[in-house]
């Protein structure tokens, strides 16, 4: 198991706005600011081992804090909200089941707490018109299932040939990472690998 | 554009390895007797068994996956897909069918504020207008890639004070000798909902002190959204020579041919509402489906290793050339409305050395040149200097300081020559690491570390 604490102190972090006086005034109509002192704190865990002989996971969390100290009027009351613009807390988790000598189930979770994000879209490219909207995205559970067999070590001049079934987003989750996209659906995978 | 200065201080790091760490070089404790401990440092042991399958392996200041070890429900398209795996990586794209640039985050950074890097070399562009565009990580061969090192914050001396959020170094095969002529093949296929096909096919061999391998990539994907389809090729190929003292000469090289259509707005109220098409998902992010955006590159890069071990310490050199452009097409089949064009070049030597048998010295020196199209962007010369000091066996201190003089050609406002700004800094790094094995058996494969340390970069936004 591995946990980390840190805390950093940053002077001059240049942020993105959306303020529109700002970016109208400032040179080139930079969408950038420069913020004074900011504060990001964060927590990491690891925990990878066997719970028994067969039955192996991960565990894998992150925690992070963005704070600005410093005028919160426009622009920078703008440019401060997206600093904390990622989801603060996340896990990933994974099981592994050698259920037979040869055969692996796996299943991976991933957790997103919600988060805001600013979209800027320029459209058309290169016009420098923005098109600029928050989009909240909702907490999620993503779950990812699959099946590998290992057919044979070997045979023939063919090694190591594994074949693997797979669902991923088991559960069929709507969600959203980040760009106000819809992230993929449930999808059906398979994959075969062998060496000679 | 002013340069930012940070401090940062890690405040503590609580390290519990896991029982089946196991690491190539470890220092060994031997305990002589309950009643009277003494101390035999055995020193460097060198472990050449097979390491036991782990796709993981947790340090105290690093985590490492094996990527041929690594298991995850799916197949990997690129190094992406196993990194999503770990909690300080946050993917951010808009599709996990279709990986473009600068789509993850690390520690809450942005991929100015981490470091990707290849065998210790950064894996850098300059950036594109308005930002964007540094790291594309479909461009790495995911063939020749050994394991994956996550180094979480900014602790290390060898690399570039842009690695605030820390490092993911990409570690290539190292060259080995081979019992026979017969070369090793490997091949994956895959095939996946909505015509998504990944294939893999890499060969690796050698003769006598000379090695060679070669591999093919291609992805294809109808994509999940609208106008979303990618389609990939990437060839890499790789020759060296093991040098008598084991050290090795490795020249590899790779180009990819990549096209991916950019998703399209298609949301049944909004502006484009008359060309809402209800068999793809409802997006309301995107441009006008009219337009039919796609991007098309043909990257290509070069890259040289070598390391040699001397009696006085094992050297290593690395260099690279990297080329890269992208077209953006904005209405499909018309000629391209931007076309972007990258060139980077970078070096690096570097000699680790045991001293006194209680310190590890790292002593180097890093130099990269970005440049827009053939414009001078971004040039950095860099000296380093890092040791790690065993000052008893339970504790170690890594210590390291970094010079970094930097230039940056700034785009000027008024659409006149670029304009040069110099900066430098010393960048002082300390992390200290206790080992708490030996206290008690709940505390096997625990330590405890704390760094601090000094991050600064003048690389921002908008340096084009």
């Amino acid at each position: 198991m591995k946990v980390n604490f840190s805390y950093y102190e940053m002077n001059d972090y240049v942020v993105s706005t959306s303020d529109r006086d700002y970016i109208k005034e400032s040179p080139w109509s930079r969408r950038r600011l420069n913020l004074e002192q900011v504060i990001k704190e964060g927590v990491e865990v690891e925990i990878n081992g066997h719970i028994f002989d067969p039955l192996s996971f991960y565990v894998s969390y992150s925690y992070t804090d963005w704070r600005y100290h410093g005028p919160h009027t426009a622009p920078y009351g703008d440019a401060v909200e997206r600093l904390d613009d990622r989801a603060k807390n996340r896990v990933n988790a994974g099981l592994r089941y050698k259920v037979f000598e040869n055969t692996l189930l796996l299943l991976d979770y991933k957790y997103q707490e919600k988060q805001i994000r600013l979209v800027c879209e320029e459209e058309p490219e290169g016009s420098d018109i923005w098109n600029c909207y928050d989009n909240p995205m909702a907490a999620y559970h993503v779950f990812d299932f699959a099946i590998e067999q290992t057919l044979f070590k070997k045979r023939g001049f063919i090694k190591d040939a594994v074949l693997k079934f797979y669902v991923n987003n088991l559960f069929d989750e709507d969600y959203e990472n980040s760009r106000g996209y819809p992230m993929t659906d449930r999808t059906y995978g398979t994959a075969l690998s062998f060496s000679f | 554009m002013k340069k930012f200065r940070m401090i940062t201080i890690l405040l503590g790091m609580l390290v519990f390895g896991i029982p089946q760490l196991c690491m190539g070089v470890e220092e060994i404790e031997k305990e002589a007797g309950k009643e009277e401990e003494k101390v035999l440092k055995v020193g460097e042991i060198q472990v050449t068994a097979p390491r036991e399958k782990e796709g993981i392996v947790v340090a105290p200041s690093f985590t490492t996956i094996y990527v041929e070890e690594y298991k995850m429900a799916g197949t990997p398209q690129t190094i992406l897909d196993i990194l999503k795996d770990r909690a300080i990586i946050d993917y951010r794209g808009s599709s996990d069918l279709v990986q473009t640039n600068d789509d993850i985050y690390m520690r809450g950074f942005d991929s100015r504020n981490f470091v990707t890097a290849m065998d210790g070399l950064s894996v850098e562009k300059v950036g594109g207008y308005k930002g964007g565009h540094f790291t594309d990580f479909s461009t790495i061969p995911f063939a020749q890639i050994e394991s994956i090192e996550i180094i979480p914050g900014p602790h290390s001396a060898l690399y570039s004070g842009r690695s605030i959020g820390g490092v993911l170094n990409v570690k290539t095969k190292t060259p080995k000798r081979y019992e026979t002529l017969k070369p090793d093949f490997k091949v994956m296929t895959s095939y996946r909902s909505y015509n998504t096909q990944a294939h893999r096919v890499n060969m690796d061999g050698g003769v006598d002190s000379f090695i060679y391998g070669f591999s093919y990539e291609k992805y294809h994907t109808d994509g999940y959204l609208r106008n979303n389809e990618a389609d990939t090729e990437t060839i890499s190929g790789r020759f060296g020579y093991i040098l008598p003292s084991d050290g090795y000469i490795s020249l590899s090289a790779s180009y990819q041919e990549a096209e991916r259509e950019s998703p399209v707005n298609n949301d049944p109220e909004g502006r484009y509402k008359d060309y809402y098409d209800s068999s793809y998902p409802d997006t309301v992010s995107g441009g006008s489906p009219l337009d039919s955006q796609r991007r098309e590159k043909r990257p290509y890069s070069y890259r040289l290793n070598v390391k040699q071990p001397t009696s006085v310490g094992e050297w290593t050199l690395g260099a690279y050339y990297s080329h890269s452009d992208q077209k953006y097409y904005f209405k499909q089949g018309e000629r391209e409305r931007y076309m972007t064009e990258w060139n980077s070049y970078g070096t690096n030597i570097q000699n680790e050395i045991q001293l006194f048998d209680d310190h590890l010295v790292t002593v180097g020196f890093d130099y990269q040149q970005l440049r827009m199209r053939w414009q001078k962007i971004d040039e950095s010369y860099a000296g380093f200097i890092q040791d790690r000091w065993t000052i008893i066996p339970r504790l170690t201190l890594t210590g390291g300081l970094r010079y970094e003089d930097i230039s940056i050609w700034w785009s000027d406002p008024d659409d006149g020559p670029h304009i040069k700004t110099d900066y430098n800094q010393v960048l002082p790094k300390s992390f200290l690491t206790y080992e708490l094995d030996d206290l008690s058996d709940v505390l096997r494969d625990t330590s405890v570390s704390a760094g601090v340390s000094r991050i600064w970069t003048p690389k921002s936004y908008c340096q084009v």
